[in-house]
């Protein structure tokens, strides 16, 4: 039952994959998944693709097809948000908000090129679990308290799928409502549990800029549950969240 | 850019040499079946980072173990079920150079934590000897409850705490 954890992304990513067939190698080439997206998507790289579009160098038609992904998901997201979410911001272009879940998920997906059918990864705080189901247990998935990273506010059970946090605490307030300029503040995190990783980490991150109305907006959309914590330990999710609470 | 140095510690443990490092994993109690780090090719050499081994820990912050009372929603008071053992986090890198967390858990709760292969230099000396105990008290004020990831726990400006939660994570599931 190999395990792994390695620094890629400017964070960690840990691997746990329980199924006895599965070579460490699969885990190793998972990781390099996620190396290679991280070179595709550098926005630290004057000469990157992500590079050259801002500065309208390349057309999106030029692009690699992963580049065209998930700035196409992007665009498609800052319509549902309403410009809450928004890739483009003072002519800026970086997808890094929507580009850890999509290559999370890829990195997934060679685990299970792999064999793997019973495995979590979690990608610098955003998880994706597979095969929690019976006669194995639900994989327990912690939510990080927001106000003190050394504690979860809750846990929640969970067979496949994605869960993914986004809090005003991480990276210095580096999330802002693209349509004032500034972090929001009507809650200090929100986490969202949906069938797909890219979309679940897309989501946390709209619905924390979107401010008071995200935890809600975010409700509707299919396939997601939410809990936002604000201040005070203030609480608010939805039912399907609860049902999969373990604590 | 270097890539993990858990490839680096598995060759370690292969040839036996520093064995004070070899904590690998997991090195005291507990059943042996636990998830080790493991990235393909555990034969390559032991690159730069064996160096010193120094393991600093930290000074006499012994366990105060008050679970964070007075909390939110779900966060029940509820204890630990962390593996008792000593659990090796990630390596990270600071300006001064790599290092890794090291965490001791006893009877399910975190007793201690240390900064283990820092560089010997003086300036990383001083770093281990101040910031690191006040990091350490702050850390074992409150205690998790069990879980196999944690979603939202990453600190790119904090390195500290993203190795301290690899190890957190490994000492959970082990549970």
């Amino acid at each position: 039952m190999p395990y792994l954890v390695a620094p890629v992304m400017g964070t960690t990513v840990s691997i746990d994959v329980r199924d006895d067939a599965v070579p460490a190698a699969a885990l190793e080439a998972a990781a390099q998944t996620l190396r290679d997206l991280e070179a595709r998507f550098t926005t630290f790289r004057d000469d990157s693709e992500i590079k050259r579009i801002e500065r309208g160098e390349l057309t999106l038609a030029e692009a690699h097809p992963d580049v065209r992904e998930v700035l196409g998901a992007c665009a498609v997201l800052r319509a549902e948000t309403d410009g809450a979410f928004d890739a483009w911001r003072d002519g800026r272009l970086d997808p890094s908000g929507y580009v850890k879940g999509w290559a999370a998920e890829r990195a997934a997906d060679v685990l299970r090129d792999h064999g793997a059918t019973h495995f979590a990864l979690n990608l610098g705080g955003d998880v994706i679990c597979a095969g929690g189901t019976a006669p194995n247990p639900p994989w327990r998935i912690g939510v990080r308290h927001p106000a003190d990273a050394a504690r979860m506010a809750l846990v929640v059970g969970l067979a496949d799928g994605a869960v993914a946090t986004s809090g005003s605490y991480e990276r210095g307030d580096h999330i802002v409502d693209a349509r004032t300029g500034r972090p929001p503040n009507a809650w200090r995190s929100i986490t969202i549990l949906s069938p797909d990783l890219a979309t679940a980490d897309a989501v946390a991150t709209a619905a924390l800029a979107m401010g008071e109305e995200g935890p809600a907006w975010a409700a509707r959309l299919p396939g997601c549950e939410v809990a936002a914590i604000g201040d005070q330990d203030r609480l608010w999710t939805t039912a399907g969240l609860e049902r999969a609470r373990l604590s | 850019m270097r890539t993990s140095t858990i490839k680096s510690i598995a060759a370690l443990a292969l040839t036996g040499a520093g064995s004070a490092l070899v904590l690998g994993f997991k090195t005291t109690g507990g059943d042996a079946t636990l998830p080790v780090a493991n990235s393909g090719s555990a034969t390559s050499s032991s690159s730069g980072s064996a160096s010193s081994s120094g393991s600093a820990s930290s000074s006499g912050l012994s366990s105060s173990s008050t679970s964070g009372s007075g909390s939110n929603s779900g966060s029940s008071g509820s204890t630990t079920k962390y593996a008792d053992g000593t659990w090796m986090g990630s390596e990270v890198s600071e300006p001064w150079g790599p290092f890794h967390v090291e965490v001791v858990i006893s009877g399910g709760k975190i007793t201690n934590v240390s900064v283990v292969e820092s560089p010997g230099d003086r300036h990383s000396s001083r770093i281990n000897n101040v910031a690191v105990p006040l990091l350490t008290e702050s850390t074992m004020a409150t205690q998790s409850p069990n879980a196999d990831m944690v979603s939202g726990a990453t600190w790119t400006s904090d390195s500290y705490a993203t190795s301290l939660q690899a190890a957190l994570d490994k000492a959970a599931q082990a549970s």
